[in-house]
């Protein structure tokens, strides 16, 4: 009888602090995305203080799309990356930023501290950030030539990845 | 005999707190009402484990707009869930959905509480003694004995 | 200060560990100078524990930034009350904390059996000294508090504004770590039942009462929890099956199984492990509620930090798992049961269910707090486990328990004759058809809130009655007056009363819950000055915004005006505040309650000028009565905790003896 309840209690707390265990693992906040591999949703963005337009007027080129605030404190640093990278890549790469959460107002004057070479957007009632399945800022989406989400990014994106993608993307581009 | 309980429990359940489940319920519901119970069930992304019909955060009343568009564009309660889930994934959904690995939420504690009586009756009959009881204290058979020995410790 | 305190955490794990080796040892000798060393070893830990929080105390109030805790919750703008809560606002804090309340159980305990149970009280002291001791090693190294900073911060950033923004932020979480410390006390008597290899009718007692204690900070904590998310959170709910909710739900279902099975050991001497056991898992819920709030491998509104200390709480959970286990399995057989059942149908048996239905209760609720953990790991898959599961099960099990809570005091103890059984429930049965047909008849088609209420009136008539008779009899027999007649009859059975009366502040708090929501209404809209929102009785007119600036914070007020089907009924205030330190706001609701129902305003939004504000009303039928019944919860705990009259238990055991 002994026996019986140590192996019931055994089967029971045994996996309970394995799978407590391997919660260590991951990040409670990270949620996996599931975009990579799918068509890129499709969305309307409002450039700041000018036209509206869609996202895949973009298309024909790799495109990357970084969600940001500018109450985001980190992606004030994330900032500068992208705009050197920006330069660095002219045109075989289209950078695009989606203001996300924030009054356009803030967006406006953060930009103007900064310098921004490539489109910063609008994003009304977050259709855009919903769309991408956004749950903070900043994340980024690469998207290749033909449409296709390649690859995303949650916080800041690094030198090295940023790169890498990009260099995937665009030998894929080549055919 | 608990697993009906159970489950017509679980199907009560369904009919009276999640009133979209059923093509008559939702006619019969207004949009505001609708939207608030698809609300329910969709996690806010921003929040921590909240859904989105409840949090105060600009995030979660965008996506309630979302889901109040898609209704006003005649979308269905489960395309509403569908279009989320394709964007933020299973984890979207405060309740998950009742297929293949899932199924253990319910069938575990289902199977433990049949287990559960099983035991308690083998347990109950096997310690039935027809042997005279040593007990504890004598064995009041209603509450007036109780009441007096009550009486008695006082 | 920093040198003091960590002096103090470094003397309280000398203590503890001093403790449990001469404890154990003590123990398995039996001897009295051990006994006697062991428990000067638990004062020195209890004075070390609590002089280490006077120091951190001190620290925040003369704003000694040089201490790390004080530098990442201390701020010179907070008001008083939250500085002096800022204790317990974060982790390493919180951990302190913990160790000043278990230095008060363990001091407590000591003095209480200074002169009793000599077999016990060795082991019993060593083994709450392990979890001291584990507190203590915490603090010593990968959460110290008083970690020296250099450069020497000029002011701090202030706790978590979530927690700054309510006076029950004062009260929720100490009673809450009361509760789950408090359940050390029990592990340790019941380990040291385990570890003596007996467990006596004298030791039965401080068992139950050293758990009614801790459980009773528990109930408190948790509806204080509730009543908390209610009053800041702002979304007119006050339980959402967080991971942190359910984690001090857990133990609670567990403990509440064991105060239910030891009636039964007492009573029939039996499931003497089965209830060692229930203590035993109650107090592993209890650590596994800390870890799951300390570690972040949970995400909730109410894990408040993030750190390195989980992997070291799940080696220590594994640790009394595997020690408990060991010890109850190598000795279960030195308390093997002695009595018997008499029938099946009968109050035991009753008992036996609701020990049951509360398991699986447990086992669900752990099982749903889990689950994402589990499909990650296998699947890879992120789910959310959220309100309508947990909803959808503990429904129909909190009904069974309802039930059972009726059904159980109107079966006999031992064998029952059918057809009195079946007389003494007339009563009840007519009550809830009445309720239940009433109900009908007055508007309520949804089942589910029918059957809860009606069930609600089973178990209230019944637990009435058997509260009532001895009263009524006295008034009859005595000719007492009804006052005179009321307290001498409960106190006269306290235990049984005091729980009796528990039952009822349950059957208050279930019915509230169900009415709260199966009759919830609500709205929402955009208002501009002048312009006004309906809401079933309530007619909310919206005046104007006001922006008040404190040191620590900026509320942006909205000014509504309420009237209820024509009449005034004053001004109502939600509120929303900018906390320096974060960009969410924390909202203010307002709330005004009556005794069938609330009115619950929240702010979500305004436009900068004042034009618009955008608001969130509720009607939420019934919620006050879940803090109402606190009183009642406090008051039968305590009777049924007061101690019998030794002149009282002593003829009761000889008249145990002479049968």
């Amino acid at each position: 009888m002994n026996w019986k309840n140590v192996t019931i209690v055994a089967l029971i707390s045994i996996p309970l602090l394995v799978i407590l265990a391997l919660g260590f693992g991951l990040d409670p906040r990270a949620v996996p995305s599931v975009l990579p591999g799918k068509a890129a949703p499709e969305c309307t963005l409002r450039a700041i203080g000018g036209e509206s337009r869609a996202l895949s007027s973009f298309r024909g080129r790799p495109v990357v799309l970084n969600f940001w605030a500018s109450w985001c404190v980190p992606c004030e640093a994330e900032h500068l990356l992208l705009q050197d990278a920006a330069r660095a890549y002219g045109e075989r790469v289209q950078f695009l930023g989606v203001v996300y959460q924030d009054e356009e107002e803030n967006a406006r004057r953060y930009l103007a501290q900064k310098t921004s070479t490539y489109p910063q957007m609008m994003d009304p009632a977050s259709r855009c950030a919903i769309d991408y399945g956004v749950a903070g800022v900043p994340e980024t989406f690469f998207i290749d030539a033909a449409g296709t989400v390649a690859a995303k990014e949650v916080g800041p994106v690094n030198p090295a990845g940023l790169s890498r993608t990009l260099g995937q993307m665009l030998a894929r581009g080549m055919p | 005999m608990t697993l009906p309980i159970v489950t017509v429990v679980a199907v009560l359940l369904v009919e009276t707190s999640t009133p979209g489940a059923g093509a008559k319920a939702e006619v019969t519901l207004t949009e505001t009402d609708l939207a608030h119970s698809i609300g329910k069930e969709l996690r806010c992304p921003v929040c921590q484990g909240m859904p989105i019909a409840e949090s105060p955060s600009q995030m979660a009343q965008d996506m309630m707009t979302r889901v109040h568009q898609m209704l006003a564009e005649g979308k269905s309660r489960q395309e509403i869930f569908d279009y989320f889930v394709e964007r933020y994934g299973e984890w979207v959904l405060l309740a998950p959905k009742p297929t293949g690995m899932n199924l253990t939420l319910w069938l575990l504690p289902a199977a433990a509480l049949l287990i559960g009586l099983l035991l308690v009756w083998r347990f109950a009959r096997k310690r039935q003694g027809a042997a005279p009881v040593p007990e504890a204290k004598p064995a009041a058979a209603d509450a007036t004995l109780e009441a007096i020995r009550d009486e008695v410790n006082e | 200060m920093s040198l003091i305190g960590r002096g103090l955490v470094l003397l309280g794990l000398f203590a503890a560990i001093f403790g449990i080796v001469v404890g154990l040892q003590a123990g398995a000798r039996k001897s009295a100078v051990g006994l006697a060393w062991t428990r000067r070893a638990a004062y020195l830990f209890s004075f070390a524990m609590i002089a280490a929080n006077v120091a951190m105390e001190v620290a925040l109030f003369t704003h000694d930034f040089s201490v790390s805790y004080v530098s990442k919750v201390g701020s010179l703008t907070t008001p008083h009350w939250v500085t002096f809560v800022s204790l317990w606002s974060s982790l390493e804090g919180s951990i302190l904390f913990w160790g000043a309340i278990l230095g008060i159980y363990v001091a407590l305990f000591t003095a209480v059996y200074r002169s009793r149970h000599h077999d016990y009280v060795a082991y019993a002291l060593a083994v709450m000294m392990m979890v001291g001791a584990f507190f203590a090693l915490i603090l010593s190294a990968p959460a110290d508090p008083f970690r020296p900073i250099f450069p020497v911060p000029t002011d701090g950033p202030g706790p978590n504004p979530l927690l700054q923004n309510h006076v029950l932020m004062a009260l929720h979480p100490p009673m809450l770590y009361f509760g789950y410390v408090g359940m050390t006390v029990p592990f340790g008597i019941a380990m040291a039942a385990v570890l003596c290899g007996k467990l006596s009718e004298g030791w039965l007692k401080p068992l139950r009462r050293w758990t009614l204690l801790p459980w009773l900070a528990l109930t408190i904590g948790i509806v204080l929890g509730g009543w908390w998310a209610y009053e800041v959170l702002g979304w007119g709910g006050y339980w959402a099956w967080d991971p942190v909710e359910n984690a001090s739900f857990l133990p609670w279902l567990a403990a509440t199984g064991y105060l239910h099975s030891t009636v039964v050991q007492e009573r029939r001497r039996v499931l003497k492990v089965w209830t060692l056991s229930l203590v035993i898992l109650s107090f592993l819920l209890t650590m596994l509620g800390t870890f799951m709030t300390r570690s972040g491998v949970f995400n909730s509104v109410h894990a408040f930090s993030q750190s390195e200390i989980g992997p070291i709480f799940l080696c220590f959970i594994g640790t009394m798992i595997l020690f408990s286990l060991g010890a109850l399995f190598g000795r279960a057989h030195l308390l093997e049961p002695e009595g018997r059942f008499v029938a099946v149908v009968s109050r035991e048996s009753a008992f036996l269910l609701n020990n049951l239905v509360l398991l699986i209760f447990t086992f669900t609720v752990l099982l749903g707090t889990v689950y994402p953990l589990v499909t990650e790991a296998l699947r890879g898959v992120k789910v959310s486990v959220g309100e309508p599961y947990f909803d959808q099960m503990a429904v129909p099990l909190g009904l069974m328990l309802v039930f059972l809570m009726g059904i159980g005091p109107a079966l006999p103890w031992g064998r029952s004759d059918g057809f009195r059984v079946l007389k003494s429930l007339t009563l009840p049965v007519t009550a809830t058809l009445a309720v239940g047909l009433g109900g009908f008849a007055a508007g309520i088609h949804d089942l589910l809130p029918l059957a809860t209420f009606a069930l609600c009136a089973f178990t209230a008539v019944i637990t009435l009655e058997e509260l009532g008779a001895p009263i009524i009899r006295r008034v009859r027999l005595r000719k007492e007056t009804p006052v005179v007649a009321a307290w001498r009859g409960l106190w006269a059975s306290r235990r049984r009363a005091g729980g009796y009366l528990v039952h009822v502040a349950v059957i208050v708090v279930v019915a509230a819950i169900a009415a709260s929501h199966a009759f919830k209404k609500q709205a929402e809209a955009s208002l501009a000055p002048g312009q006004t929102l309906v809401l079933g009785d309530y007619t909310l007119v919206f005046d104007k915004v006001d922006a008040i600036n404190d040191p620590n914070r900026t509320s942006v007020v909205a000014r509504l005006r309420v009237s209820k089907n024509g009449h005034p009924e004053g001004a109502m205030a939600p509120a929303l505040n900018f906390y320096n330190s974060q960009r969410e706001p924390v909202g203010t609701p307002d709330v005004k309650t009556s005794a069938l129902e609330d009115l619950y305003l929240s702010l979500m939004s305004f436009e900068q000028d004042g034009s618009r504000v955008a608001i969130k009303a509720f009607v939420n039928p019934m919620v006050a009565w879940i803090w109402w019944s606190l009183p009642l919860f406090v008051f039968g705990t305590l009777l049924s905790f007061w101690p019998e009259r030794r002149r009282a238990a002593e003829k009761r055991t000889a008249a145990q003896a002479a049968t």
